[in-house]
């Protein structure tokens, strides 16, 4: 492996004038993070003080292992939901964390947020983390404190919620062990969260679990009865067996579910090529000056490459063919990953060097990472008769197939089936994250503007009629203006169709955590299909 | 008389183990008798043979005649050195060893009982022309009646409560002022009448800043005695000795041969033929007064040993064999300075509570000069059945100055882990300059005890304590709990 | 999670530790210390902490820590984060804060008697003030505070005298 050589100028105009714009998005991008993280009224602050509470961060703090890393997944989620309010982070925490040694999903309910009620989007935040945790093999903390489903809402959750239960019992069989700590009331539905998992805990003086609260109840049957009485700590773990533990504070229930943790059984993780790591060469902080200011310009990839893997070491496979698509390998983090990354358009030849690449990638156990910034395949007739449809096909095969983990990084474009060929969200990356300025859909703004504009004035002139210049350029404005909404990151994110907007910069160590998690599952058997040739 | 053969240490802990080593180094076999919390004990492991006793406490098992009785008849032992403590002034015991046809390393029953009667010891005392602490015998009539006794007596004086204890009832008179002696007389008798319901009183000189300041002598069955110079213990907690050196750093040679003259003096009085200890209190004049007589063995007798180079336990043997004492008085000669310091298990920041527990790590320290009686060993489980003394350190220096430099580097270096011990409080003691200028009165660690108490560890010291203990703590650095590498390398980071 | 380890005589300190090939980072009171550590052949060992050496010995004993540095021994004991709290026959006597914040007020003194229920310091955090109450009647015996202070959560504000049992 030979050390990318950077043709960078930090000093150039257009350096500058990229990194004043991309540290612009950056501020934005901290602005809503930290916003969606630490802003809360403190009248729910302190209604949590006063129940004996401690904030969804702090319960984090106590749970992690101290001088560990933590990769919170989707922190923007809901950030467009069209609620009745913000609901921020979707109402829940999720992340990737080290417990007394052990990789673990976190799953958190942020009671600040309408008393933790589960909205859709929290509904689907939490099945999301449930896969991951399945897929990679990573053992769930799940920290409930929720007051139930948002009932206004309750169509869009009531199969959501059920799909969340089944998640779990599907983990369980699956060998993934489960612990949670019920810090709050756990009602209805909700009940099943601790009461299906391996290790429950619960405090005593605020944790309830019963399928009907106590205003249920009297409703339903005139019985009046105390949260404590009803399915407290207590009542569960001395007289029904609901719940395992019984402790006196949040911080014992915690420190409780840590020990629970380290007596978890240690296997092997899944082996993959390694060597010492290695901070890369470059400096991640010119990734500011790389990525353009305009979605439609471009970039030379390897320049981020160069940026975000050790050393800044990289071979390059097959350099002279298919040349808009760079592949190689590289280390990440100690790891030696397979590196498919866009310098243009797919033509056939990048497809077909994509194909072989993944192919040696699949047989030799190499993580796949896709580094996209892509607006399609190349169409027209020349390439349609050389068969650009049946090699994209061939990419998209042999990509879906693999049995090495593949991670996504959108780094700026990514849209139509160049995001398909790449591992898009619908490909099942195991991780899928967005820089603050990438665009992610069908085709860009641009594009769609132009298509649709197109559309309507041949549909105008099957009709007889003439396009009214005016009006195609409001119909042109209209969708551009539309298109650019949704295709926008936070839009995205918002709806879960990522599992995180990073900072640039931060790109490295999420891939690290995230690499390192993956490998908790083993690769198991190749199994390809078949390739139209 | 004969060689003694076989010596059953009636005795336990360091000085147990010290007596063995002089037995050795006679060439007579030393046996010992054990209650089984003594089972493991140094003493018992050095000993030649070990005979097993008992009784209701582990205590009551070495004050039990019967028990050492058994055991030089188990043994086959010709002799007894009582050690202190125990049974070593218990007149009753040298006479049954003596109906037993065993010797008892010690003096006659008759000098212990003479000397263990305290109105029938000072009064001795006074036969033998050894000052004693004037005093009125018999009741204060009033307050003219003080004035006229405090006179003869000599001022300063105190009026103590016949019926009292516990400082109540007190009141010290430092001048001839007939005012101040009836305030004082009215003021006591009539504290002593609410707090004892007796309104007597009684009157005795008062030592003003008071010294401990003892004789060691020894007396042959010849009726030879000599002394071997003084020692000072004024550093004492609740009248318990904590430090105690050679030669007094207040004591000139004058007064030396004054006071060791009065002790000899004492010993031929009561025909005392073995080592022996005289007991005075000094006060800031230089005159000295008799308290009382030990006739055994004491704890500090190490730091005589150091400065004569003599070993007393071994003058105890001979003498007890009937041999005279090998010197003159004029031969003893005092060399050089020796200090005596008292380690114990207790935890001087909880007010001297006894502490218990392993001794997991006993490292003593090496250096010139130093000597360890340890009675404990690396592993021992030390508990509350005995007295907390672990050790005794002593050390010997050309000088004072050399002496109190080299116990402090011992007592910093001696590494004793696993019980909570006095050591770092010795440490203030020695290092406080009032002790440094030899300012020692019996009063000096109530007086100083907010400067001597052990200070708070700075920032520095404690992130080192907390780190020696976190990074060898077992669960802490369980590899198994430990984050992965990447993990540990990416410290706290956060997206 | 922070541990709590008590030094000596009732001083008590947050502590965390990440652990590293040659010692580790130890967190202590809010400050952060880079430690390397060796054996050394007679059994001692050697600590390097803001670059100065110094040779320690430590004997373990469950969660205390027996450790002989600068010269004279020390007791750490560390305290089990799961079973501190509520049983503890302790508990009442300290009086810690619940969230990092700023003194407001000092109502007791040392040596004045206290009443369960009794206000004794309080404390804002977060904008809300908080009264900090003796949990049983006793004794204060410590104010390690003042007015105008900050501290973090868990620091220790009022420390009754040991309750008699």
């Amino acid at each position: 492996m030979r050390r990318i050589e950077s043709r960078i100028n930090t000093r150039s105009e257009s350096f500058r004038t990229n990194r004043a714009h991309n540290l612009r998005v950056r501020e934005e991008f901290l602005a809503m993070m930290q916003d969606v993280r630490h802003h809360r009224p403190e009248r729910d602050i302190k209604r949590l003080r006063d129940q004996g509470k401690l904030l969804v961060r702090e319960r984090l703090d106590l749970l992690l292992d101290p001088g560990t890393p933590f990769l919170e997944l989707s922190p923007l989620a809901a950030n467009h939901a069209k609620y009745d309010a913000h609901i921020k982070g979707a109402g829940v925490v999720s992340g990737i964390g080290v417990v007394n040694g052990r990789e673990v999903m976190v799953l958190a309910n942020d009671s600040t947020i309408k008393g933790g009620a589960v909205y859709p989007l929290g509904a689907k935040k939490s099945i999301r983390a449930l896969k991951i945790a399945l897929e990679n093999r990573l053992p769930i903390v799940h920290l409930v404190d929720s007051a139930g489903a948002y009932l206004p809402m309750q169509m869009d959750i009531f199969h959501e919620g059920g799909h969340m239960f089944y998640s779990q019992c599907r983990l369980s069989a699956a060998g993934v062990e489960q612990v949670a700590v019920a810090l709050g009331h756990c009602t209805a539905g909700g009940a099943y969260v601790p009461t299906l998992s391996d290790y429950s805990i619960m405090v005593r003086g605020s944790s309830g679990v019963f399928l009907g609260g106590p205003p249920l109840v009297k409703a339903a049957t005139g019985e009046d009865i105390s949260a404590a009485e009803l399915g407290g700590a207590d009542v569960h773990t001395r007289i029904s067996g609901t719940a395992d533990y019984a402790v006196d504070s949040e911080t014992q229930g915690i420190a409780l579910a840590r020990e629970i943790v380290g007596t978890l059984r240690r296997g092997t993780k899944q082996t993959v090529d390694r060597r010492e790591p290695e901070a890369p060469y470059y400096d991640p902080e010119e990734l500011y000056g790389i990525i353009p200011d305009d979605i439609k310009k471009q970039f030379d990839m390897r320049e981020v490459i160069a940026r975000l893997v050790d050393g800044s070491l990289f071979h390059e496979y097959k350099p002279d063919y298919g040349t808009t698509l760079v592949c190689g390998y590289a280390y990440l983090w100690g790891y030696k990953i397979g590196i498919l990354a866009n310098n243009g358009v797919l033509f056939s030849e990048a497809a077909q060097k994509a194909t072989s690449f993944m192919q040696l990638c699949d047989r030799d156990g190499v993580p796949l990472l896709f580094l996209h910034n892509i607006t399609g395949f190349m169409i027209g007739r020349d390439y349609e008769h050389r068969g650009i449809t049946k090699d994209g096909a061939k990419m998209i095969m042999v990509q879906s197939n693999v049995r090495v983990p593949k991670f996504s990084v959108l780094c700026h474009a990514s849209f139509g089936a160049g995001n398909y060929g790449m591992a898009g969200r619908g490909y099942d990356p195991r991780f899928l994250f967005a820089w603050p300025h990438s665009q992610c859909a069908t085709m860009g703004a641009e594009q769609a503007a132009k298509t649709l504009s197109q559309i309507k004035i041949a549909a105008l002139a099957r009709e007889g009629k003439q396009p009214d210049p005016a009006e195609i350029q409001t119909i042109h404005e209209q969708i551009h203006h539309d298109y650019t909404r949704s295709n926008s990151v936070y839009y995205q994110t918002s709806e879960l169709r990522d599992d995180g907007v990073l900072d640039m910069v931060d790109t490295r160590n999420a891939l690290g955590v995230a690499l390192s998690a993956a490998l908790n599952a083993p690769f198991g058997e190749r199994q390809q299909g078949i390739l139209r040739i | 008389m004969s060689a003694i053969n076989t010596v059953l240490i009636a005795n336990r802990g360091e000085i147990a183990a010290r007596i063995i080593r002089t037995c050795r180094r006679l060439g007579k076999r030393a046996v010992i008798v054990y209650h089984a919390a003594d089972q493991d004990s140094l003493a018992v492991r050095l000993a030649d043979e070990a005979y097993r006793i008992d009784g209701p406490t582990p205590v009551a098992a070495y004050l039990s005649i019967e028990n050492m009785l058994a055991g030089c008849r188990a043994t086959g032992a010709d002799a007894v050195h009582p050690g202190f403590g125990f049974l070593s002034e218990n007149a009753e015991f040298a006479r049954a060893l003596d109906a037993a046809r065993i010797r008892f390393i010690g003096p006659g029953a008759n000098a212990i009982d003479a000397m263990g009667d305290k109105i029938r010891s000072k009064r001795l005392a006074t036969q033998a022309g050894v000052n004693t602490i004037p005093g009125y015998d018999g009741e204060i009539r009033d307050a003219n009646h003080a004035l006229d006794v405090a006179t003869t007596i000599g001022f300063p004086v105190i009026l103590k409560a016949s019926a009292g204890g516990g400082g109540k009832g007190m009141r010290v008179i430092h001048d001839a002022d007939p005012g101040t002696c009836r305030a004082a007389f009215e003021r006591t008798t009539s504290e002593a009448q609410a707090a004892f319901g007796d309104a007597r009183v009684f009157l005795e000189k008062y030592i003003e800043r008071p010294r401990h300041i003892e004789i060691q002598v020894l007396g042959d069955s010849l009726g030879n005695v000599v002394h071997l110079g003084e020692r000072e213990c004024s550093i004492q907690r609740r009248h318990q000795k904590v430090i105690e050196e050679a030669p007094s750093p207040f004591v000139h040679e004058s007064l030396r041969q004054e006071m060791g003259a009065q002790a000899v003096a004492l010993a031929k009085a009561v025909g005392y033929a073995s080592a022996g200890t005289v007991e005075f209190v000094v006060d800031t004049s230089g005159a000295f007064y008799f308290l009382e007589m030990n006739t055994r063995i004491q704890v500090e007798h190490p730091v005589t040993e150091m400065i004569t180079g003599l070993d007393i336990v071994e003058q105890q043997i001979r003498i007890a064999q009937g041999e005279p004492l090998g010197f003159r008085q004029d031969e003893v000669r005092l060399k050089g300075h020796a200090i005596e310091c008292r380690l114990c298990a207790e935890d001087a920041e909880r007010d001297f509570m006894p502490a218990t527990g392993k001794l997991r790590v006993f490292r003593p320290a090496e250096a010139d000069g130093f000597r360890l009686d340890a009675g404990v060993q690396e592993g021992d489980t030390v508990t509350s059945a005995f007295d907390p003394m672990l050790a005794k350190l002593i050390v010997r220096g050309a000088t004072r100055a050399e002496a109190i430099e080299r116990m402090r580097a011992v007592l910093e270096q001696t590494v004793a882990l696993g019980v909570t011990t006095n050591a770092a409080y010795l440490e203030r003691v020695l290092a406080h300059p009032e002790f440094v200028a030899g300012n020692t009165y019996t009063s000096f660690l109530e007086e100083h005890k907010a400067a001597l108490q052990v200070p708070a560890p700075s920032p520095e010291q404690a992130a080192v304590v907390l780190a020696a203990a976190l990074l060898t703590n077992r669960t802490l650095t369980d590899a198994r709990f430990a984050p992965p590498a990447v993990h540990g390398a990416m410290h706290a980071w956060r997206n | 999670m922070k541990l709590t380890a008590e030094l000596g005589a009732g001083a008590r300190h947050q502590v965390a530790l990440v652990r590293d090939a040659r010692g580790g980072r130890v967190e202590f009171d809010g400050a952060v210390f880079d430690v390397v550590m060796e054996n050394k052949p007679d059994g001692a060992l050697e600590l390097t902490l803001n670059g100065h050496t110094h040779a320690v010995w430590v004997a373990q004993h469950g969660e205390t820590a027996y450790v002989h540095a600068f010269g004279r021994a020390w007791t750490v004991t560390l305290r089990d984060p799961v079973r501190g709290g509520g049983a503890d026959a302790d508990e009442g006597d300290i009086c810690v804060a619940p969230m990092p914040g700023t003194v407001i007020e000092v109502a007791v003194a040392v040596g004045e008697r206290v009443s369960a229920g009794q206000t004794m310091i309080v404390i804002e955090s977060m904008k809300m003030q908080l009264n900090l109450e003796a949990d049983r009647d006793g004794i204060v015996a410590e104010i390690p505070c003042a007015k105008g202070d900050l501290f973090d959560r868990d620091a220790l504000l009022v420390r009754l005298e040991a309750g008699k049992e």
